[in-house]
């Protein structure tokens, strides 16, 4: 019998989270590798073969049973261009769920991850693409705040703001504990979206779960000079428990 | 180190299986909270004096030693060492803010700690009137003799912290006897 028993019990739940998120991440590490080579694998059985066969179908110029060109002579038909790559990269298994939404009739994609960095510490990191057409994508934002920094940031504070950014729309990137349940705008003149992440670990993360916030404000082109950083919109952070904070810029 | 199964007879674990366990079953946690909530709540209570302010640096001092459990290292000392250690900077970042840190306890995701007439009523006794003597010490010997008897620390593990050699601390804690009897009107 202790003499606060609810603190050891509290202790006792808290150590049982800690235990599953320890498991849940060797689980990860053990899976991790084997994922690379059974992809490493069926890369290997794919590239032979050329991918879809087109290639190999007479070209619409041409009829059937026409010679082909040597290969070497046409040139070889280019991908889509890749989005250009800033900042770190993400790690392996630290990605979150992507969280997808349109505003301004442009269709946006943004996730989180953690990313790799010259320090020890690694950071963490959000970036935003807009979707062009099906498939292409074009960055768009990244912002990345020191892991340590962050978490002691999120202990002070429930949400805080680590990137604010482009012109139009402009951008307020931040990260939030996962007992923020709403980011809310106050006081802008301009049409603007929240996006809240669910709550997500950047493996390997020792800490409790995160979230990570955008809010994209349609500021006209005319304004723009002034914004990002002059006019940008107080936020808010609306907590599980009912309490309201001001999001720390 | 070998692992052994908490749930079987945690009272036969050391400190340091304890915390190596806590990583795989919670239980070894609650544990190794139970063999040393009295002495780290006694250690507060003595430098403190309110049983409630006490009940929470003792909240926030275990939650941090369970955030950084996969840390400790057997090898490098014992655990009572180590979580007095945890103890001391609690004690004196909360005093630097002027208020009792959460943020071990935010860190691990522990609900504010709420503490019952009957609870506070427990800790307060485990206070006695010789503490208030203890304050009428020289400053080396009341921390030798708070060390020594309130939070039961070995002489070594004191003379370490206090920067100085195991016989000094004996020497302060017996003067610090001394003079409590005298106090006291003891033989």
């Amino acid at each position: 019998m202790t003499l606060i028993p609810d603190l050891q019990r509290d202790l006792v739940d808290a150590a049982a989270r800690r235990a599953g998120r320890q498991q849940r991440f060797a689980v990860w590490l053990r899976l991790t590798p084997a994922a690379v080579v059974a992809a490493a694998l069926i890369g290997v059985a794919v590239l032979p073969f050329g991918g879809d066969g087109s290639d190999r179908a007479p070209s619409s110029g041409q009829p059937a049973g026409a010679p082909q060109k040597p290969a070497g002579d046409t040139p070889p038909k280019r991908s889509p261009k890749p989005p250009p790559r800033r900042g770190p990269q993400p790690i392996a298994g630290s990605l979150s769920p992507a969280v997808g939404f349109e505003f301004a009739r442009e269709r946006y994609s943004i996730v989180g991850f953690r990313g790799r960095s010259a320090s020890r510490d690694g950071v963490i990191c959000t970036r935003l693409v807009e979707r062009v057409g099906d498939r292409s994508r074009r960055l768009v934002g990244a912002t990345c705040a020191g892991e340590r920094l962050l978490s002691r940031e999120l202990d002070d504070h429930p949400a805080r703001t680590v990137g604010v950014g482009g012109a139009q729309p402009t951008q307020i990137a931040g990260f939030a504990r996962a007992d923020v349940a709403r980011i809310a705008v106050l006081g802008s003149q301009y049409r603007s979206r929240v996006v809240l992440s669910e709550p997500w670990s950047p493996e390997p993360w020792q800490h409790e779960p995160i979230r990570f916030f955008l809010v994209l404000v349609d500021t006209p082109r005319a304004g723009a000079r002034d914004t990002p950083f002059k006019n940008h919109p107080r936020l808010e952070a609306r907590l599980t428990s009912g309490d309201r904070v001001p999001v720390v810029p | 180190m070998q692992s052994r199964s908490v749930n079987s007879a945690p009272g036969r674990l050391s400190d340091e299986e304890l915390l190596d366990a806590s990583r795989r079953e919670p239980a070894a946690f609650g544990a190794f909270y139970e063999r040393h909530e009295e002495r780290i709540l006694r250690y507060f209570l003595a430098r403190v004096g309110d049983a409630e302010v006490a009940a929470d640096l003792t909240a926030e001092t275990f939650a941090a030693a369970l955030a950084g459990a996969h840390r400790f290292r057997a090898r490098k000392g014992p655990a009572v060492p180590w979580l007095f250690g945890i103890a001391r900077n609690t004690l004196a970042m909360s005093k630097r803010r002027g208020r009792v840190e959460a943020r071990a306890r935010r860190r691990i995701g522990a609900p504010p700690l709420v503490l019952t007439d009957e609870v506070v009523e427990r800790i307060e006794a485990l206070s006695g009137p010789a503490l208030e003597l203890v304050e009428e010490l020289p400053a080396d010997q009341q921390e030798a003799l708070r060390a020594r008897i309130v939070d039961d620390r070995e002489y070594a593990d004191i003379a370490k912290d206090l920067r100085c050699s195991e016989q000094v601390v004996r020497k302060r804690v017996s003067r610090g006897l001394a003079r409590l009897r005298d106090q006291m009107g003891e033989p």
